[in-house]
């Protein structure tokens, strides 16, 4: 009611007048604002959470344009850029890491080195922090010839520096540098009709730095072990460190493999697509959310096919 | 009560348009591969067929007046596609002898494991009095097999664009 009283009044003067008049209701007021504040700051503080995990699925059939509401997002937020992941790769393990290289599925792949210096990871949530995701992709694509489709498609993602790491019957999963993930879905609605569309971004930023900042501490570890077994005298001293060295290097190799293998999904977006010729089974009568509409209920292949 | 006799008048015609309305026949110029095997003024319908099976299906219903094409279009969008699982090839605009304007879908779908092709063109008759009378959708449906379909689609096609 005082707030009421207060909204309405029509100076402050008179505002001031009815808190002066009820000071029991002031106290309820101020409780009231504070709550109240104490949920809109709630409210902003959830606010601008960043998506560490966004997916779209999508069944489709028309649209021939492509893109959707998941292109825009794409757009919007951190583009696919394969060169740009690899500098922010390059930051966050320590700048000369990447010199090593390994090649992984026939492509080359960058490989996080053993630091010279401590590696100074930078926050995951720190906002200069440049976000580190997979992006993948599964459609299911229309077309009047699978195998001429499968070959082009194929030939594209060729062209465009991927490569093909799967294909059953007429499934096909290739490999394609991020940068040209937008561009290779593009394509897709261009080759025939896009039956069905889920596209997926992990973000894989944290998970990478703290990958990172293990390895380089049990490098560290092993270094200072080194050197202790080096000053060792006693066998059984030497043993425990030797022992000590092989887990650690176990556990490098591991971290390494994972840091591998996270570079290679960062650089290269996964794309699956079923080229299908014919259309899918409709779906049963009783499993369909119709339309309240009767004569649109009353049309159909269904209909045409039983009741003609 | 007193009625004016203009009134009165004006309410029979009213009454008298939509009764002749109601019983036009409909109908389609088709070549003579189809069949016409039934043609139900009373239910405002005809059914065609080919030796091949393609099916030809004109029908009128009735529905809520005040929606206009968009409306529908979404609407059979979203139960065709949405919740039957047809897959849209084309979709277009059309017009038929008289100049109405009407929509085009052009489908497929698989049925018991055999996969069809389906033509939808609906149109529009808005009703002259809303409060007493329903709109008249016209639909023109058109069915085959995937394989047989392409053979009679333009000659459905050529008739659809000269109903009246």
């Amino acid at each position: 009611m005082l707030l009421a009283r207060l909204q309405l009044s029509p100076s402050p003067r008179i505002a001031r007048r009815a808190i002066t008049r009820a000071p029991w209701t002031n106290v309820a007021t101020l409780a009231l604002l504070v709550g109240t504040s104490g949920c809109a700051s709630m409210a902003s503080d959830f606010a601008p959470m960043p998506r560490a995990y966004e997916s779209e699925n999508e069944m489709m059939p028309r649209e021939p344009g492509g893109g959707g509401m998941f292109a825009g997002a794409m757009r919007s937020s951190a583009a696919p850029k394969s060169a740009r992941r690899m500098a922010v790769m390059a930051d966050a393990v320590g700048g000369e890491s990447l010199a090593d290289e390994d090649v992984m599925d026939g492509a080359s792949v960058p490989v996080a080195a053993e630091p010279a210096e401590p590696a100074t990871p930078a926050e995951p949530s720190s906002p200069g922090t440049k976000r580190l995701i997979i992006y993948t992709a599964n459609y299911r694509v229309q077309v009047a010839d699978t195998t001429n489709a499968i070959d082009t498609f194929v030939a594209e993602v060729e062209a465009l520096g991927g490569f093909m790491s799967q294909r059953q019957n007429a499934q096909v999963t290739v490999r394609v540098p991020a940068a040209s993930f937008d561009a290779m879905l593009a394509r897709l609605p261009q080759m025939g009709t896009i039956l069905s569309r889920q596209v997926q971004s992990l973000d894989v930023t944290a998970d990478f730095l703290d990958v990172q900042l293990r390895l380089d501490t049990a490098l560290k570890s092993r270094a200072r072990l080194a050197a202790l077994l080096e000053r060792a005298e006693k066998m059984e001293d030497i043993l425990r460190i030797e022992a000590e060295v092989r887990r650690l290097t176990e556990e490098i190799e591991v971290m390494k493999g994972r840091l591998r293998l996270l570079s290679d999904q960062i650089a290269f977006s996964t794309i699956t697509v079923d080229f299908m010729k014919d259309a899918p089974e409709v779906t049963p009568l009783n499993q369909q959310r119709r339309s309240r509409f009767g004569w649109i209920r009353r049309v159909g292949l269904e209909r045409i096919l039983s009741d003609f | 009560m007193f009625i004016p006799a203009k009134l009165r008048i004006a309410c029979a015609l009213v009454v008298a348009t939509q009764a002749l309305a109601g019983c036009a026949t409909v109908s389609i110029d088709l070549p003579s591969d189809f069949l016409v095997l039934e043609r139900d003024a009373e239910a405002r319908e005809l059914r065609a067929a080919t030796a091949d099976e393609a099916r030809v299906w004109v029908r009128e219903h009735d529905a809520p007046p005040g929606a206009e094409l968009p409306f529908w279009r979404k609407a059979l969008m979203r139960d065709l596609v949405d919740a039957r699982g047809y897959t849209v090839l084309e979709e277009h605009d059309v017009k038929d002898a008289t100049g109405r304007e009407g929509v085009e879908l052009l489908c497929e779908a698989t049925l018991g494991g055999v996969p069809h092709r389906y033509l939808l063109a609906v149109f529009v008759l808005p009703t002259a009095f809303p409060t007493f009378f329903d709109d008249t959708i016209r639909t023109v449906e058109y069915a085959a097999e995937k394989d047989v379909f392409e053979t009679h689609l333009a000659a459905v096609r050529a008739g659809i664009k000269a109903m009246r």
